[in-house]
């Protein structure tokens, strides 16, 4: 699919000049090449694989004809983004960029002729507002889907079978957790665990010796005074040296323990274990780490 | 007529319920324009820019109900800023003076504050009835100003609206002695619910018939909450998960049995396959099914449930029931009126139900509303290659009856033609990546006769065809264009030629200084036509023409 360069570029001039070019496009033949199949008849498929991307595995890399280019970002910022409007032109392209990056968009591709020729105005691959889904709806599919996508770190589509990306049932439910002071994090499967205690008591066991370990070697490694593991208690209470506290599946981070047990499991992300002292500080409930938009009312 | 003493008039016109009946009947002569004029309790106003409050209140002294739409459709896709308009505000403190009667206030795409709550649950004694749709700018506690205000409330309906979640319980703000609940949908609420509250709201109130809940409500208070009102006709389950073999799972089934006037579910925001068969015992009563936000359970599990709803009429499912299941769901649910699909993701493409538009204009001629998006707007047809022009040029031929269409995938001027010749009762369309030239609109703008809303991007439509007909615009509620060839100079031609239409320019562009030439395209216009001029609220990136 070729891009009508000239009836768009004359609209936008404004937008092509005002806007940074952080890195620039590459132009076959002076025309704009959206879609995989292009790419691969030029040969740029095995070096568009050996980029170093922070997309998940999979995931095509439409270059996108225009204005800007930035570093694909993670599937639920895209998606984050695409909700907003009222932005200037310049950030409006940026949003269609960066869901042009894991947008599996693929134009027919050999009869790029009939549209050539008939010269139709083409559309960009990813656009504003399209596909038409209310936001509301879109949001919805984001949350409860995109904890999958955490999981599974898999965002390949699937096949035709209709079948959903993880069947929570089944399989484990695997969520990271890290701990303060500890620079390795530990996996935990929640569906091993039926309630709180037991992801307390789970918590402990993982970090107990881990926290440990950090203590000595912060205190010189000096092997004649071993460091005692101590027992990790107190996660869920407040009342311990820790707390536990979790990334639910809007970004918000939560204090664990709050609502059944069920429904923690069905929203949570991942899981960190913090410091108590440090917790007035922080910013529970809205935190708002990963949505850079604001919420829709004013 | 002119004998019958008023009282008769007026009772004879109580039998019209329509808005388009009586308007018309307002126009026959000038003691039935008084008459109806002043029995006339419910008011639709499709666009809140076209006439004002005052204007309402001098032509309809004593109305009981008014629908109100704020920004045109696109706002649904992001294609209008969030501060365009569609205040509710102003209307409520207009009526606050004039209508102490009013009861019922319906709401679409417009702002509404936590103050228009505040002041429309203190001033209406006998406020009833409140249905918000994609609205926007309240907080939690509008929501509480509504409970413990509004003393003989039937009906708060909330549907996808993105609700600012306050601390202070609303729920709990219904006071002990309110029992008037019918209906309450709360299902697009994000944050936690006072599950105490909501329980022995249930319990107190025994006309409740509609209840859908938010996700924050598990699956034990729902059971608890059926047991208490069994005589629900609309449930919308919160979340809908319970371990396999578990006490909740027993329950729940053995309740639900007893709820056997379920006609219309939905809800299932969070669950999974596994769940699903607690609910097959009530599945042969369901007129309505809304699955669309379920996207916990696979097609599969979509298709066996399909099986046991015999009586649907309306389904909304998500695409990954696939091909098969909807064969399934024609098979099986042969009263079925309305089918809507959803994508389970807006990203992915491959697995959305192909439909032959032929073999859907062949059968079923009596769609009245068909809405296709193909989701690469310019795909031709699979097949053929083709652009899809004869696929919908066979829909408009054979549904007669066809009132609103969508467009998408590859079109030239052709389907415009097709359109302007036989969708006869077409009132909305909506176009996208489609035509060739002016000549598919203005074949679109001569054809439709009862058009009433015309709403088109990102298509090569440009001042030709914009100002060949301006009379036409009079007769349409509106006309939204944007990233199309139209300039500022056709804008303001059009403009200057019809006074009666508010041209609105909606410039989002940094650099307000940079004058935009007159034979620079527009990014987005919206007109409309109006009876109060332009409007005084319009922020600093939408010009007036």
């Amino acid at each position: 699919m070729f891009w009508e360069r000239k009836s768009q570029m004359e609209g936008c001039k404004r937008k092509e000049e005002d806007c940074p070019k952080l890195l620039d496009l590459i132009t076959r033949n002076g025309e704009w090449v959206i879609n995989g199949d292009a790419q691969k008849l030029h040969g740029f498929t095995e070096e568009k694989k050996l980029e170093l991307s922070l997309a998940p595995p999979g995931f095509q890399q439409s270059k996108q004809p225009g204005f800007l280019q930035f570093p694909p970002s993670t599937p639920a910022q895209n998606l984050s983004v695409m909700g907003e409007s009222s932005q200037p032109c310049c950030n409006r392209a940026v949003r269609e960029l960066h869901t042009a990056d894991q947008n599996a968009f693929s134009p027919p591709p050999a009869k790029t002729a009939v549209t050539n020729s008939s010269q139709k105005r083409t559309a960009p691959a990813p656009v504003v507002g399209w596909p038409p889904i209310r936001s509301f709806r879109k949001n919805l599919a984001t949350s409860s889907s995109s904890k999958s996508a955490y999981e599974s770190e898999n965002v390949v589509p699937k096949k035709v079978s209709g079948e959903k990306p993880i069947e929570n049932e089944r399989k484990g439910l695997f969520v990271k957790i890290n701990m303060d002071g500890v620079p390795i994090g530990r996996k935990v499967d929640l569906k091993a665990y039926d309630s709180y205690e037991g992801l307390s008591s789970a918590v402990d066991e993982l970090f107990r010796g881990l926290l440990a370990a950090q203590r000595e070697s912060v205190s010189g490694g000096n092997q004649n005074e071993k460091v005692e593991e101590k027992a990790i208690t107190g996660l869920l209470d407040g009342k311990g040296e820790y707390t536990l506290v979790y990334e639910d599946n809007e970004g918000d981070r939560m204090l664990v323990g709050d609502v059944p047990w069920h429904m923690f499991v069905s929203t949570v992300k991942r899981l960190r274990v913090l410091k108590s002292s440090e917790l007035p500080a922080l910013c529970l409930g809205s935190g708002k780490e990963k949505m850079p938009i604001d919420n829709a009312t004013k | 007529m002119n004998y019958f003493p008023e009282e008769v008039l007026e009772h004879v016109f109580d039998f019209l319920t329509s808005h388009r009946d009586r308007n018309a009947v307002s126009l026959v002569c000038k003691s039935w324009f008084m008459v109806e004029r002043s029995s006339r309790r419910s008011v639709f106003i499709g666009n809140c820019y076209a006439v004002s409050p005052d204007r309402l209140i001098a032509r309809f002294p004593r109305v009981r109900s008014l629908t109100l739409k704020g920004k045109p459709h696109f706002a649904d896709f992001n294609l209008v800023p969030h501060d365009w308009g569609g205040y509710v505000y102003p209307w409520i403190e207009a009526m606050v003076k004039s209508y102490s009667e009013l009861e019922e206030l319906r709401l679409k795409r417009m702002i509404v504050s936590d103050e228009s709550l505040e002041l429309l649950s203190r001033s209406f004694v006998n406020f009833k009835s409140l249905v918000l749709v994609s609205c926007e700018g309240f907080t939690t506690d509008g929501l509480a100003a509504l409970a413990s205000n509004c003393r003989f409330l039937k009906e708060l309906d909330l549907q996808e609206i993105e609700v600012e979640e306050r601390r202070g319980q609303w729920l709990s703000c219904f006071p002990d002695s309110f029992t008037s609940l019918e209906s309450l949908n709360f299902a697009c609420l994000k944050g936690e619910v006072n599950l105490g509250a909501l329980e022995r709201l249930v319990a107190r109130c025994p006309n409740l018939k509609n209840l859908r809940l938010s996700r924050a409500v598990p699956l034990n208070v729902l059971q608890k909450i059926l047991i208490q009102a069994p005589q629900l006709v609309d449930l919308g389950t919160g979340s809908y998960i319970h371990d396999t073999d578990s006490e909740d799972y027993q329950k729940m089934k053995s309740v639900i049995v007893k709820c056997k006037s379920v006609r219309s579910l939905s809800g299932f925001l969070d669950v999974a396959p596994h769940c699903i068969s607690s609910i097959y015992p009530i599945c042969s009563n369901l007129t309505s099914l809304n699955l669309s936000y379920a996207t916990g359970i696979n097609g599969t599990e979509l298709t066996k449930l399909i099986l046991h709803c015999k009586k649907l009429q309306r389904l909304w499912i998500l695409d990954s029931i696939g091909d098969k299941g909807l064969a399934v769901v024609a098979s099986t649910c042969k009263e079925l009126e309305e089918l809507r699909v959803f994508p389970s993701d807006p990203y992915l493409l491959g697995n959305a139900a192909a439909v032959t538009e032929e073999a859907v204009a062949k059968n079923c001629p009596n769609f009245t509303r068909f809405r296709l998006c193909i989701l690469d707007p310019t795909k031709p047809d699979a097949v053929t290659l083709q652009p899809l022009d004869e696929g919908f040029g066979a829909i408009v031929q054979a549904c007669k009856g066809l009132r609103r269409l969508s467009l998408s995938g590859l079109l030239t001027d052709q389907v415009f033609l097709y359109i302007g010749m036989y969708a006869e009762q077409l009132e909305m369309l909506s176009i996208a990546f489609a035509g060739k030239s002016d000549k598919g609109m203005l074949y679109v703008l001569n054809g439709c006769k009862k058009l009433r809303k015309l709403e088109i991007r990102d298509s090569p439509f440009g001042n030709g065809a914009l100002l060949r007909d301006v009379g036409k615009y009079e007769t349409m509620r509106s006309l939204w264009m944007s990233s199309c060839e139209v300039t500022l100079g056709g804008c303001k031609a059009l403009a200057k030629r019809m006074p009666t239409l508010n041209v609105e320019v909606i410039n989002e562009n940094d650099q307000m200084d940079d004058i935009l030439g007159d034979d620079q395209r527009v990014e987005k216009m919206y007109l409309y036509r109006t009876l109060v001029g332009r409007r005084i609220d319009a922020p600093d990136f939408v010009w007036t023409l």
